[in-house]
């Protein structure tokens, strides 16, 4: 099998030996680095760890131990800050805030936060700029407010938890898209971490993937050189047993099976008759997660 | 650019082609250089990494040149590259005529007068 050319890339932020203990449930990242000037996608199941993952790295999560390098080294914390832009799945806004004071506060709160630019993001966006109070906002409209702050600001990186979720998608589409110009404007110095469920919506604008399951990073690796690692294989009813082994994310009905299958292992599966495809990301993260679930889908 | 997001085609394998017919149609000139990495990822709605691919593709093809830091420029075109390059075209369109013919199960002999026949047509 042709082995991909392996990207050479930084990390716009590295992680090593992260460590956080819940109830039944522990996040354990021996070490892992979000390559930089690429968006970056996170993966996994209700539960897997991603907001756990993302609020250690924004700072919303004190309570872990390990160590955490942004940039490549920055040690100065109102850099950092002042260099990320975050989003949360719920809003971080105060209800009692009215929508009109939102650019005041972010101007307050950092020095990156262009007022000119908010007010243009808020006319492509479809935001109101009026006195309506955030706790009257839909979820949609919440998250479109909390991604006109952080794109009105001159940051490095993003770290969006969940950002397409509460969207429609038109606007999920408009979101990949302003995630692209974000990238091009950085040329390759701008970063964006992003968690999701919506991997179809978002898999145009996804050129890493990290997939976690139960606490632990299951699977990562640019797409395209996913894409070549795994093939989807679907056979008949009667080699289902035999072909189980060489399979991840196993499926069999009546019919027949499929499985997504390690290309370098492709060979194993000769003497049956079977249709293999190049795999979408979707396809990918469905089957990894589906190995490593605890649940029996 | 036409890119099909449900072809059998890797999206890569499609802008890698359409680069390739330009650059060896001469309507991408030696020396110009091909859009940046991350623009054409924007304009075309994809992700940088498949854009990546794409170039990388052409690289190997000879096609182009990397420049750390600036990008991708197109190489000369020789002469003997370009004839390269179409004989290897006619090769495949051979090769599909080839399978063609096996799965309508005409006979190695047949397809050759067929060949034949088509030559002597277009002279």
């Amino acid at each position: 099998m042709m082995e991909g050319r392996k990207v050479n890339t930084d990390a716009v932020i590295q992680m090593k030996d992260i460590y956080k203990k819940f109830k039944g449930f522990q996040l354990e990242i021996p070490l892992l680095q979000i390559p930089k000037g690429f968006a970056t996608a996170l993966i996994g199941e209700n539960g897997a760890g991603k907001s756990t993952l993302i609020n250690i790295l924004a700072g919303t999560r004190l309570d872990y131990t390990g160590e955490i390098v942004y940039f490549g080294g920055e040690t100065d914390e109102t850099v950092i800050r002042e260099s990320i832009g975050y989003t949360s799945p719920n809003s971080y806004f105060m209800p009692q805030w009215i929508v009109q004071s939102i650019p005041k506060i972010s101007e307050l709160l950092f020095d990156s936060f262009h007022a000119d630019r908010y007010e243009k993001l808020c006319g492509d966006l479809g935001l109101p700029m009026d006195n309506k109070k955030i706790s009257g906002l839909s979820d949609g409209m919440r998250m479109k407010t909390m991604l006109a702050t952080v794109f009105a600001r001159d940051t490095a990186l993003l770290l969006l938890d969940e950002p397409a979720s509460p969207l429609d998608p038109l606007m999920r589409d408009k979101l990949c898209g302003m995630i692209r110009e974000y990238l091009e404007e950085g040329n390759g110095e701008k970063s964006v971490f992003f968690s999701t469920h919506n991997i179809t919506d978002m898999e145009n604008v996804t050129d890493y993937c990290i997939i976690m399951e139960r606490g632990k990073v299951v699977e990562q690796g640019f797409v395209e050189e996913l894409k070549e690692k795994y093939i989807v294989v679907k056979g008949e009813a009667k080699d289902a047993e035999a072909a189980k082994d060489f399979l991840l994310g196993f499926r069999k009905n009546s019919y027949g099976y499929e499985g997504l299958c390690l290309a370098e292992q492709a060979d194993k599966l000769a003497g049956f008759d079977i249709a293999a495809e190049t795999p979408t990301l979707s396809q990918i993260s469905i089957a990894v997660m589906r190995q490593y679930s605890a649940l029996r889908v | 650019m036409k890119i099909l997001q449900n072809s059998d085609i890797p999206i890569y394998q499609q802008i890698a082609m359409q680069f390739r017919e330009d650059i060896l149609s001469g309507r991408m000139a030696q020396g110009e250089y091909l859009p940046s990495i991350r623009g054409l990822a924007k304009d075309l709605r994809i992700s940088v990494i498949t854009t990546m691919k794409a170039y990388e593709e052409l690289e190997k093809q000879g096609l182009v040149t990397a420049v750390h830091g600036k990008g991708y420029y197109v190489n000369a075109q020789d002469s003997e590259m370009l004839h390269e390059q179409h004989l290897r075209k006619m090769e495949e369109h051979l090769m599909n005529a080839i399978s063609a013919a096996r799965i309508a199960g005409v006979s190695d002999t047949e397809l050759k007068r067929i060949l034949e026949m088509l030559l002597t047509e277009k002279e």
